[in-house]
């Protein structure tokens, strides 16, 4: 009996990996399949130059392809760049397998291990634990985050069973344990590596699990105060010293990038234009755009899945008679999916007020103009509480009392078909009937194939040939196979005009006084892009041909402007005399420059006049200084919008022009390095 | 204040006076149940007020178990 019952249980588990992995070939099929992954936020990459391996505070191809202030955004990099540079640079791997092992792959990995791990180590007698990645992977929430491209998003996501298993451990523990206080705050630094919303998500998680065991009888303000700063204090001292990299420039520079981003992402309107989440919505874990996952595009509520919450809370009828600390956990769990989903709804009702007083009023709240990330709590707590319920019922079902003489004794007396398994099957195949738009193939971005237009390529190649630097402006906007390096930054005419319509984009440029503002800009083509993903000539949302060829038409009839050549759809037109990235309007003075890094250059000068300009084509940054023989001369704007350098003296000579915030990061990695370095050292050494 | 807002308060109250956190468990869960065919036939407004009421009384429930387990 025990020797089949141990075979019985081998059956299953094989069967259940089985099954799993079926549902992630066919559910990610794309990703398996040669091919192009992109979707509307992930382009796709012609080289490596936007993830140098080191830091830099100014990236050349952010700020509408003038280049702007890049601390704030810092931290997303490093855990992108080190992959991408190991497997594309290193390697030379095409990016097509650059994407998949540095994103697609470990996302998948790293949700069914983490979601497994979480429920197993809450609840290790529990055999069907092979639930928790089943929700946590295969919902309407993770399937459009990376259906879309956020894949950073969705890694972040992934790690946060991870994260906050080991917090509950910690803060569980009887006795201070350093050795998970210190790995608990290594974790923690990758989550906000990964991505700072889900970071800050999952330490509000951890904060309500730690108020939570005040639950228990036992807890004294003192022995609360010790886990507080084990559970948290030291994690959180170590995320900042791992942080440090971004951190200490942001500091000491004090520029406020979310205000530079603009009201679009600080002010209440936005948030009340983007909680297009309702509360049955978010409590179903239900995208509200699902499954089309068209930005702005909200469905109808489908009733079918607000089974979700039944299962979920339904194990709240099994808590009364279990041992503290189960009742403690599911409790957790259920409070934490409520508030999730009351928060992912944003600004509706019940009580949106709510969320748009913890906008204004809480520190790092403002980071969420867009509700949906709290789903990341539901998907948590659901991915516990449903295999609970699922197991109890399991369990009930089992020693459910038949008399042998009835007809349906059988469902007892099958050791495989039997009444309990049937139940596991039914929910099984409940949660994977409510993704079925994932199944049969009706999802798109990365869930799909694609393949790059040979138009792009020979485009690309037709660029890539052209020494020197000049910027190239798309309209209406830069395409998804638009190509863009460090030398030729692609520019968005939407971005750069901030004019949505199209007509009155292309009347912008219909004057003299345009095509000088794209000279000095250093834009040598216009480029009319192929649509081919259908994303940018829309009309009802669908690609239109005639708003294609209308556009053209319009960019056509522009006087200064001549069409120069065409790569199919795609169309180029040239500008005469663009300027190069340092020039002048002093006849006598000859430039020239070498770029050392994005935030280094060196210039020679010929021939200079004391007083004589000259313009560098980025965005205007006071902290941009020119220094040559011990003179510093900090950057003025040059028409609101450029740096420029009045040169101090007669002569020829040679200059430095650099981004000063670059010595804050400089330091900050050097604290961050020592930090990582101490950390793995001192885990090492506990582990001994 | 709708009819259905009343007779939430009156079923929060009577489970408040009982003290048990199963009954408020089993009243959110039905609220989800009866909210489903409503949002099949579009009566959108109860069916959304019925999943609020439903969490309502999962709070409700929480916070029991939460007094029960101290009182224990």
């Amino acid at each position: 009996m025990q020797c089949f019952n141990k075979m019985n249980n081998k059956v299953v588990k094989i069967t259940s990996a089985l099954l799993f992995i079926s549902l992630i070939l066919i559910v990610f099929r794309s990703w398996f399949l040669p091919g192009i992954i992109i979707a509307v936020d992930f382009d796709y990459l012609w080289n490596y130059d936007f993830f140098t391996l080191n830091m830099y505070a100014w990236n050349t191809l952010s700020g509408k392809g003038f280049g702007t202030y890049f601390v704030p955004y810092m931290w997303a990099y490093p855990i992108q760049s080190i992959p991408i540079n190991f497997w594309g640079v290193f390697l030379g791997l095409p990016w097509e397998v650059v994407q998949r092992l540095t994103f697609f792959y470990p996302f998948l990995i790293l949700a069914t291990i983490s979601s497994g791990y979480l429920f197993k180590s809450l609840f290790p007698d529990i055999k069907i634990f092979y639930f928790a990645p089943l929700i946590f992977l295969f919902n309407t929430y993770i399937l459009n985050v990376t259906g879309g491209g956020q894949m950073i998003i969705a890694m972040a996501y992934a790690l946060t069973p991870f994260t906050l298993g080991i917090f509950m451990k910690v803060a569980s523990s009887e006795k201070p344990n350093l050795y998970l206080t210190i790995l608990a705050g290594l974790i923690l630094g990758i989550q906000f590596l990964l991505d700072i919303r889900i970071g800050y998500i999952i330490t509000f998680a951890i904060c309500l699990f730690l108020l939570s065991t005040l639950i228990h009888v036992k807890t004294t303000v003192g022995i609360f105060v010790k886990k507080l700063i084990f559970a948290l204090g030291i994690p959180l001292v170590l995320v900042l010293l791992l942080h440090a990299f971004w951190l200490l420039p942001s500091i000491f520079v004090q520029q406020n990038a979310i205000g530079a981003l603009g009201s679009i992402y600080s002010s209440k309107e936005a948030v009340l234009f983007f909680s297009f989440a309702k509360f049955e919505n978010s409590i179903a874990l239900l995208h509200p755009n699902w499954p089309e996952n068209v930005f702005g595009k909200v469905s109808f509520m489908r009733p079918e899945f607000l089974l979700l919450p039944l299962l979920a809370f339904a194990s709240l009828f099994f808590i009364s008679k279990r041992s503290y600390r189960e009742r403690q956990y599911i409790l957790y769990f259920a409070l934490l999916g409520l508030i999730g989903a009351f928060l992912a709804k944003g600004a509706n009702d019940p009580f949106g007020h709510v969320y748009l007083y913890l906008f204004d009023n809480v520190p790092g709240f403002v980071m969420f103009r867009d509700p949906t990330k709290w789903y990341t709590l539901v998907a948590l707590s659901y991915s516990i509480l449903i295999p609970y319920t699922v197991w109890n019922v399991y369990n009930r079902l089992k020693v459910l009392r038949i008399p042998p003489s009835s007809k349906f004794s059988f469902i007892h007396q099958s050791k495989i078909f039997n009444i309990q398994n049937f139940f596991i099957l039914l929910i099984s195949s409940l949660l994977i009937f409510l993704i079925r738009p994932a199944i049969v193939g009706e999802l798109n971005g990365t869930l799909r194939q694609h393949t790059v237009p040979n138009e792009y390529i020979s485009l690309q190649k037709f660029l890539e040939q052209q020494p020197g630097f000049f910027r190239t402006l798309w309209m209406p906007t830069i395409q998804k196979y638009a190509y863009a390096t460090n030398q030729h930054p692609a520019i968005s005419a939407q971005d750069l005009f901030e004019k949505y319509d199209q007509k009155a984009l292309t009347a912008n440029l219909n004057n003299q006084n345009a095509e000088k503002m794209l000279q000095e800009s250093g834009i040598k083509y216009i480029i009319v892009p192929y649509d081919s993903e259908g994303e940018i000539f829309l009309q009802d949302r669908r690609y239109s041909e005639e708003v294609y060829t209308s556009f053209l038409e319009m960019v056509r009839s522009i006087t200064w402007l001549s069409e120069s050549k065409d790569f199919g759809k795609i169309k180029v037109f040239s500008i005469e005399n663009p300027k190069e990235h340092f020039w002048s309007n002093a006849e006598n003075l000859s430039l020239s420059y070498k770029r050392i890094s994005p935030v280094e250059y060196e210039l020679a000068v010929k021939g200079a006049k004391k007083e004589d300009l000259v313009v560098f084509s980025e965005n205007f940054d006071s902290n941009w200084v020119l220094e040559t023989n011990g003179s510093q001369i900090q950057s003025k704007a040059y028409k609101d919008t450029f740096n420029s350098f009045p040169l101090p003296k007669d002569g020829n000579y040679s200059a430095k022009v650099f981004y000063t915030p670059q010595v804050w990061v400089n330091i900050g990695i050097i604290v961050s390095v020592i930090s990582l370095i101490s950390i793995i050292g001192v885990l090492i050494y506990f582990r001994k | 204040m709708k009819p259905q807002d009343i007779l939430f308060l009156l079923i929060l109250l009577t489970i408040l006076w009982k003290r048990n956190p199963i009954y408020a468990v089993i009243v959110a869960l039905l609220c989800l149940i009866i909210s489903m065919p409503l949002f099949q036939l579009w009566v959108f407004y109860t069916a959304e007020r019925l999943v609020m009421y439903g969490a309502g009384f999962l709070l409700l429930a929480m916070v029991l178990f939460y007094f029960e387990k101290k009182d224990k």
